[in-house]
């Protein structure tokens, strides 16, 4: 029975077993699987940015700006791929006006919008200073836009700073339990669901949030690395070495609850549990392979890099190939869920196997797209607020 | 780089009183801009209100139907199906579904239990060999595979929305595009749904789908526009077994009361607290 | 307060301004009234036209057919379930489109298929109609009829008198053996054979469908009464070893 139907202009997916005739076409796709992996990031990000502007931990000073950007930038893609899957994008915002609160989704619109408020203020306060003096310097257009951004304030005194760092402290600190809630409802809305086996546990919004920092922590340190080669710039490897401190204590925890996940899921082996196995031999074999090994192997390598105190080049090339690896174990993890999740089927007697579409809307191209748009978007925010130096008052920016 | 005095202040405005004059400013130019945009003055925000109340009263938006009057429920014999699909077909006329085998709001599954073995093999619509048999995506046909099969037992379920009394896709639509009316029925307003899919994920009988053509979700609606008007869901019509039983639970002589009298009914998936209000007869613990 | 701090402010008042002039401009004015839904779209789904007909409605068009199928057995099955099948979403109102092939048709319902409760009356399809079209023996609205109108046996050992049916079939030992077990190479055992295929293939020779110059004879020699007992006495015979 795995005879591949082809129905323009979608595409149902084969299947073993039994399955309701609704679920061969499989409602969440790539964009779905994109979407947390994106707000995973921004959490990340943040999470490190919080820790040099909350928590003063110096040693993370050099990339907390990046990091904030990074956040910021991350933040404004992230509904880009749910408006692309709306069967009406046009009708989103009936989100905000009219929230369902019983739906995790409608606290989306909310948290989202409260959080992009917040990131904005925080990036704005954290760049205040470079802004005003962007502002007196630069001609044309790019010039009237630093202007506007000062909102006609050009007060750098250590009065107007010393209320910006208030400010700044209070978003951090706010920041958090924003970002905790904007990457935790992703895994509410998928753990609270009792019609999907391979969902329904309170664990998933731990495990999104943890597995969203790895993430975060990960596309970070690929960021510095990355910028700072480009540049041709010193990497601080005391903010390297904290980055893998970070990594490596949220990777082992992300690592310690998924197993716990699994190994509880096969200890009651409640009813269901060969279509478990087989989806785990069949559809998402790959990945699931990807998602351990990927998350192992760097685990092992940072161990040895903390353990060692291992500098130098050496620390930088083994935390960026560690850092992308994680990233891809990640990736694997959102696939495996999402996708996982509706390849095995409601009726607990068949499983899906899904194929993603290359073009369209729904396809892997256009997913890839607005990841990599996300990172060109980094870019352009990084030419246009450079955070390479702290500003200090009065001090002109290097560009 | 030489320090430079980055400093260029502007003339001093902010007292406090100044600063809330210039509060109190901005607000009233807002509210009055505001106003002159909505376009609406307070009598006529009483108007629309009375009008509204006059629309929607407590006996439900349709004239001549009172929707406090009716608690609405199904009833599936899976004795007497016979698997010939004419439901199906009906169903997707009546209510403009997609005519394909992914799409639908009824279907029937058939579970046949070989000689030897303890599970049933479980087909429907979408099984590629059923699809073949239909020959065309208008049709709807089970196939013989089984002729030459050593069979011990088989019987047809057709199966449709639950129309749950706890739903878990009302719970977790996030605009509010779908809902139970005080009759029993979960319907879809396809002019507010966003198309997210998270009802289709949520409901656990795979009663939703997504529909291609309108772009939202969509599911059986019990034939809502029919059974307002006095008729039964298109399904229950076209059925010729017997197998659909359809109507009111505040009726004593309902159809449906004297099925679930007199068979030993039960729902799907009890364990989800949904409290579906289709009741199956003749079924094992292997539907669900 | 730094003025920037103030103009901060007042930019996050206008958004709070913003959100909730958003919230009371783009509600839907029927939301609200009965819960969290537009109350209106429940009369724009109930408003919608009914399509699968009342077989009553086709009463004027068709009086006589509506007649014939009320009264029958056949009353169950609706007009639409036969004559929209492949179902015509555009068919107009009034017409009832003549379905082409009963032999597609029919066995939707009719044939044997693994699943399907032993009351309902299932055939197998080629051995039954043996490519004959099912309306050339019933009356799709009156199926226990023919189309002349004549009332048709259903084949069954139930209704049929193995009595009288063993003294008829003494005409049958000559070629076909004492006990229903042929002696002759290319004559077949009718011992336990199927009293409903008994029946088809009596029938069949009777109206020459199948055709044999001593079977033919025979078998227009037989009343339908005579052909329903010799075909239960043959299939109560125990089978040929």
């Amino acid at each position: 029975m795995d005879a591949l139907m082809h129905v323009a202009p979608f595409v149902a997916s084969p299947f073993a077993g039994y399955v309701y005739p609704n679920e061969t076409i499989l409602p969440w796709g790539v964009l779905i699987v994109i979407y947390p992996y994106i707000t995973g990031l921004v959490a990340g990000a943040f999470i490190v940015s919080s820790l040099s502007h909350t928590f003063r931990i110096a040693r993370f000073e050099p990339v907390s700006r990046l990091a904030l950007l990074s956040a910021f930038a991350f933040l404004c893609f992230a509904p880009t791929p749910l408006l692309s899957h709306l069967g009406h994008p046009e009708r989103a915002f009936e989100a905000i006006w009219t929230a369902h609160w019983s739906s995790a989704f409608a606290a989306f619109g909310y948290v989202a919008g409260f959080y992009f408020i917040l990131l904005s203020m925080e990036v704005w306060f954290a760049f205040r200073a470079d802004i005003v003096a962007l502002a007196q310097r630069t001609q044309g257009v790019l010039g009237r836009f630093y202007r506007v951004l000062t909102l006609g304030s050009y007060d750098v005194s250590e009065r107007a700073l010393a209320y910006d760092r208030k400010w700044m402290k209070v978003l951090a600190a706010l920041g958090i339990p924003a970002a905790v809630g904007l990457h935790g409802y992703v895994g509410f809305v998928f753990g609270s669901l009792k019609s999907r086996e391979w969902w329904s546990s309170d664990l998933m919004p731990i495990i999104f949030l943890l597995s969203a920092v790895v993430s975060g922590v990960a596309a970070l340190v690929v960021i510095y690395v990355v910028s700072s080669k480009v540049r041709k710039t010193a990497i601080d490897e005391d903010c390297l070495t904290g980055l893998a401190w970070v990594l490596w204590s949220f990777l082992l925890v992300t690592m310690v609850v998924e197993g716990l996940e699994y190994v509880e899921m096969f200890y009651r082996s409640i009813e269901g549990i060969g279509e478990i196995r087989r989806l785990i031999a069949g559809p998402i074999w790959a990945g699931l392979t990807i998602q351990a090994l990927f998350s192992l192997l760097p685990f092992a390598v940072l161990s040895v890099l903390l353990a060692r105190r291992v500098r130098g080049r050496a620390l930088v090339g083994w935390m960026t190939s560690c850092s992308v690896l994680v990233m891809m174990a990640v990736l694997a993890m959102r696939w495996n869920v999402v996708i996982g999740g509706q390849e095995l089927s409601k009726t607990a007697k068949g499983v899906l196997t899904f194929t993603p579409p290359l073009w369209g809307l729904e396809g892997v191209a256009w997913a890839l797209t607005l990841f990599a748009l996300s990172f060109v978007y980094l870019w352009v925010l990084t030419r246009l607020l450079p955070p390479w130096e702290q500003a200090a008052v009065g001090a002109p920016v290097r560009r | 780089m030489t320090r430079r005095n980055a400093m260029k202040t502007q003339p001093a405005v902010s007292d406090r009183r100044g600063f809330l004059r210039s509060c109190a400013k901005t607000l009233a130019a807002a509210a009055v801009l505001f106003g002159a945009f909505a376009g609406r003055s307070l009598s006529a925000i009483a108007k629309a209100a009375a009008a509204a109340r006059a629309a929607f009263p407590a006996t439900g938006p349709i004239p001549g139907y009172d929707w406090t009057k009716h608690r609405w429920a199904f009833g599936v014999d899976a004795t007497k199906c016979i698997g010939c699909l004419r439901c199906a077909e009906a169903c997707k006329v009546e209510n403009h579904v997609p005519f394909n085998p992914h799409e639908f709001r009824t279907w029937v599954e058939r579970y046949v239990y070989l000689e030897g073995e303890e599970k049933p093999h479980v087909d429907s619509q979408d099984d590629p060999g059923d699809v073949a048999a239909a020959g065309t995506p208008l049709n709807y046909r089970f196939d013989d595979r089984y002729r030459n099969a050593k069979v011990e037992k088989a019987f047809f379920v057709p199966k449709l929305c639950n129309h749950c009394e706890n739903p878990p896709c009302v719970q977790v639509c996030p605009v509010g595009a779908t809902y139970k009316t005080p009759d029993g029925v979960v319907l879809i307003d396809k002019n507010y749904c966003i198309g997210c899919r998270y009802c289709v994920q949520a409901c656990p009988y795979g009663a939703r789908y997504f529909n291609e053509d309108t772009h939202t979700a969509d599911k059986c609606t019990w034939c809502y526009h029919r059974i307002t008007k006095g008729l039964n869901p298109a399904c229950v019509e076209a059925c010729p077994a017997g197998a659909r039983i359809f109507g009111d639970l505040d009726d004593a002589a309902s159809p449906i009361n004297e099925f679930i009298r007199s068979h030993p009914v039960r729902v799907l998936k009890p364990w989800t607290g949904n409290g579906p209000h289709v009741y199956y007869n003749g079924i094992d613990s292997e539907v669900s | 307060m730094p003025k920037h701090i103030k103009r901060l402010l007042m930019i996050l008042a206008l958004l709070a301004l913003a959100f909730i002039g958003g919230k009371w401009l783009f509600t839907p004015a029927s939301f609200w009234a009965y819960g969290h839904y537009r109350a209106a779209s429940v009369g724009e789904i109930a408003s919608a036209a009914p399509t699968y007909r009342d077989p009553a409605s086709y009463s004027a068009a068709y009086p006589q057919v509506y007649a014939t199928w009320s009264a029958n057995i056949h009353k169950v099955v609706k007009c639409q379930d036969c004559h929209l099948a492949p179902p015509d979403p555009q068919v107009a109102a009034g017409a009832l489109p003549m379905p082409g092939d009963s032999l597609k048709l029919c066995p939707i319902c009719h044939a044997r298929i693994v699943g399907r409760p032993s009351s309902m009356p299932q055939i197998d399809v080629a051995s039954h109609a043996q490519g004959k079209q099912c309306t050339s023996c019933h009356n799709p609205h009156s199926p226990l009829f023919a189309p002349d109108g004549k009332p048709i046996a259903v084949a069954g050992a139930a209704t049929a008198d193995t009595a009288a049916g063993q003294t008829l079939s003494a005409r049958c030992a000559g070629c076909h053996g004492p006990k229903g077990v042929s002696l002759v190479p290319t004559f077949p055992n009718l011992a336990c054979q199927k009293d409903t295929y008994l029946v088809a293939a009596l029938s069949a020779y009777q109206t020459g469908a199948r055709s044999n110059p001593v079977m033919g004879g025979v078998a227009k020699s037989l009343r339908k009464s005579d052909v329903l007992n010799v075909a239960g006495y043959f299939a109560s015979l125990p089978c040929a070893k």
